[in-house]
């Protein structure tokens, strides 16, 4: 019930979709109505735990209760033969492609972000479906009504209610609003350029030891970037990576760029030269000038494209010329990479697996000779942690508030514009968190008074 | 060419193709429609054909056909030359056969396992040994070495308690299935069934960080991005009109 099947391929969509995943066909067009007996057989075979039928012995039914009671409260293990409906579905809608193979020739692509999936239920899983959700059972019926979404009869372990124009309407209304209100909170000050209070964003433990960690570098030594972020995420890594940048080149440090991300390359010598000039990489505008980035290009002793993912680590690790061999700066040949080990590795990665690829594949090979510091989306920190503790990082600076605490460590003079602009920055930043907590909380008083309600 | 796409010229352009494509993006609050879709294909689509455009630029040419050119005897070129093309091949097999029953030309598909089966298999004897020296020993070894002696300022002390409660809490909540549970003496039941409470408190309060850190890492992005589209749309004469126009409306 909760898919629907293109009627041009046969491929299995998520409910809700208009357009084919697998070939595009608009999938409202064409939808034939489903006959009630056939609605309720595919809800009788997606929750078979829903029903209780009378027959079977009692201490059976006790221990699978037990079993779903403690499953609700850790949907994170429902990996095994609990979600055997979920697989039959996997199954059917593979099964139901019009030969092996024939599904989705890209998917995954780095720099699109899945959207959050709200419930599974009953949700076949399609090449680009997101994780199955962690709400499951009550919760799941409890997070679609406050989302205003009719909970599905498998969530809600009742019979298949049939859906009228009513809960149509509703199922349109909450959440898009959800997002207009927040979008708008955060519009307010960035058009109104409102720029206090702002208070001091949190220094977490980890940016002056980066810090410091720079500031120990000899001048003139080699400093090898791991650049794994491309323009998908700049928007809040150039703000990590930039006051570090500042910091290197202050340091006079020669630095190369080696990049397993494909955009990684150009946005390290976007960034390069916004350091170098002073300036932000996003706010240029025009004058971010095809002159300005070839002096980038000449800063950087190398800035190079290196295929294979992960995979390739271990090359950069064991003899880094020929991990780079061949792919020479274009713009300035005469710069060649020495082939000691860098003074400092730099790891500026959107994600923690990123940093984690590196530790695990590159570092164990530099001992602890090489220096390492990470910059980081704010996502990433807490998987971090562990290894800032354990000495395997020497320095993490991770999100918007370390990149600020970073710049501040750096006691640059800064333009007023500038001034203004991260004043701002760090209001409308402050302002969605309070506007997030809000939702938060009025969700849960939601989901407490409308739960009361209902018993 | 290069008169007519000046630097300014890209920049303009550029601008609006951005904001353009971050509307018809953004569009997707109102639900799943064509210009979302457009913008997402769009995305996809430059970023693999910079993708292609990058590994011909930087790794094909000149790691393996100038070489190539320059020697063509070395069979240490010719491998990988082989094992793409097998590779290649099997893509514009499946790419040409969409639609159409499996025939003779099966034999490409399966010759493209070749290459593949050696990619995988690196990938996965490099990612456990590294998961192995980089990961789990050096994390144990730490868990290991830190310990608590009781002479400890009392902070360390409560810290390394805590650490340990929750860390077996939530091995304990893991492995308390509700069988496991009935079979042990009614004491040690009471006693698991508070250790595994804990257990799962901490995992939830663990979720919960990396949820929070997640979001301000999508507010922090979002918010870049409005100020990235409204600062250059103030560049352009629209903007600065609708600027004006704003002022006299507020006054």
């Amino acid at each position: 019930m909760a898919t629907l099947i293109c009627p041009h391929c046969g491929m299995a969509n998520r409910a809700g979709s208009n357009f084919c995943n697998n070939c595009g066909a608009h999938l409202r067009a064409e939808e034939p109505p489903l006959p009630p007996d056939v609605e309720s057989a595919g809800e009788a075979h997606a929750a078979p735990e829903a029903h209780h039928p009378g027959g079977h012995d009692a201490p059976a039914a006790d221990e699978a209760d037990a079993s779903a009671e403690w499953l609700a409260e850790q949907p994170w293990l429902r990996t095994g033969n609990e979600d055997d409906a979920q697989e039959h579905e996997e199954h059917d809608a593979k099964s139901s492609l019009p030969y092996p193979g024939s599904g989705r020739l890209v998917t995954g692509v780095q720099g699109l972000l899945p959207p959050l999936n709200l419930s599974s239920d009953g949700v076949t899983a399609s090449p680009l479906a997101p994780a199955p959700s962690p709400f499951t059972g009550n919760d799941a019926d409890a997070v679609q009504r406050l989302m205003g979404r009719t909970p599905t009869p498998a969530a809600a372990g009742m019979p298949a209610i049939p859906d009228t124009g009513a809960a149509s309407a509703r199922k349109a209304l909450r959440l898009p609003w959800l997002f207009w209100l927040l979008g708008l909170v955060l519009l307010l000050p960035l058009l109104f350029r409102i720029s206090g209070p702002v208070g001091a964003p949190r220094a977490w433990p980890g940016v002056t030891a980066a810090y410091l960690t720079v500031e120990d570098v000899a001048r003139n030594s080699t400093v090898l970037a791991y650049w794994a972020y491309d323009p998908a995420v700049a928007g809040e890594l150039d703000q990590v990576a930039l006051p570090i940048m500042r910091h290197l080149i202050n340091r006079e440090a020669q630095i190369a760029v080696v990049s397993t991300v494909p955009g990684g390359p150009a946005t390290a010598r976007r960034v390069t030269a916004a350091a170098f000039y002073g300036n932000e990489p996003r706010s240029e505008g025009v004058n971010f000038s095809a002159e300005r980035l070839q002096i980038a290009d000449r800063m950087l002793l190398q800035n190079v494209y290196l295929p294979g993912g992960a995979a390739a680590l271990p090359l950069v690790g064991q003899d880094i010329m020929a991990a780079v061999g061949g792919a020479d700066n274009l713009s300035a040949p005469e710069r060649v990479l020495p082939a000691e080990k860098p003074a400092l590795v730099v790891l500026f990665a959107a994600q923690a697996e990123d940093v984690q690829s590196w530790l695990e594949l590159v570092q164990p090979q530099f001992h602890a000779d090489v220096a390492v510091i990470a910059a980081t989306g704010a996502g990433a920190d807490p998987m971090l942690r562990p290894y800032l503790d354990s000495g395997q990082l020497n320095g993490l600076v991770s999100g918007f508030d370390g990149g600020y605490a970073y710049a501040d460590l750096l006691n640059r003079s800064r333009l007023p514009d500038e001034v203004q602009r991260l004043r701002t920055r760090l209001v409308t930043q402050n302002w969605g968190q309070i506007a997030l907590l809000g939702v938060i909380l009025l969700s849960n008083l939601a989901v407490l008074l409308g739960g009361r309600r209902e018993s | 060419m290069e008169a007519f796409l000046t630097p300014e010229l890209a920049a303009t352009a550029g601008l609006w193709v951005g904001l353009i494509i971050s509307l018809m993006l953004f569009s997707l609050l109102l639900g799943d429609n064509r210009p979302a879709r457009l913008g997402q294909y769009l995305l996809v689509g430059a970023g693999l054909a910079y993708a292609v455009a990058l590994a011909w630029r930087s790794v094909l040419l000149p790691r393996l056909f100038l070489p190539l050119r320059e020697e063509p005897g070395d069979w240490q070129l010719w491998l990988p030359l082989l094992l793409g093309a097998l590779l290649l091949l099997a893509g514009i097999e499946r790419v040409v056969r969409q639609g159409s029953p499996a025939g003779p030309w099966r034999v490409l598909h399966t010759l493209g396992a070749l290459p593949l089966a050696l990619i995988t298999g690196v990938a996965m004897s490099v990612g456990v040994i590294g998961a192995w020296q980089g990961t789990l020993w050096p994390q144990f070894s730490r868990a290991v070495v830190t310990g608590f002696p009781w002479t400890s300022p009392p902070a360390a002390l409560i810290n390394g308690v805590l650490m340990l409660l929750i860390t077996s809490g939530v091995l304990v909540h893991l492995r308390s299935r509700p069988g496991f549970l009935a079979q042990q003496p009614p004491l040690l039941r009471g006693l698991l069934r508070g250790w595994a409470w804990i257990g799962a408190r901490g995992l939830w309060l663990a979720a919960g960080v990396l949820f929070a850190r997640l979001l301000l890492s999508r507010l922090t992005l979002t918010i870049a991005e409005l100020e990235f589209l409204i600062a250059r749309l103030q560049q352009t004469e629209l903007g600065q009109w609708i600027g004006a126009l704003w002022q006299q409306i507020v006054g």
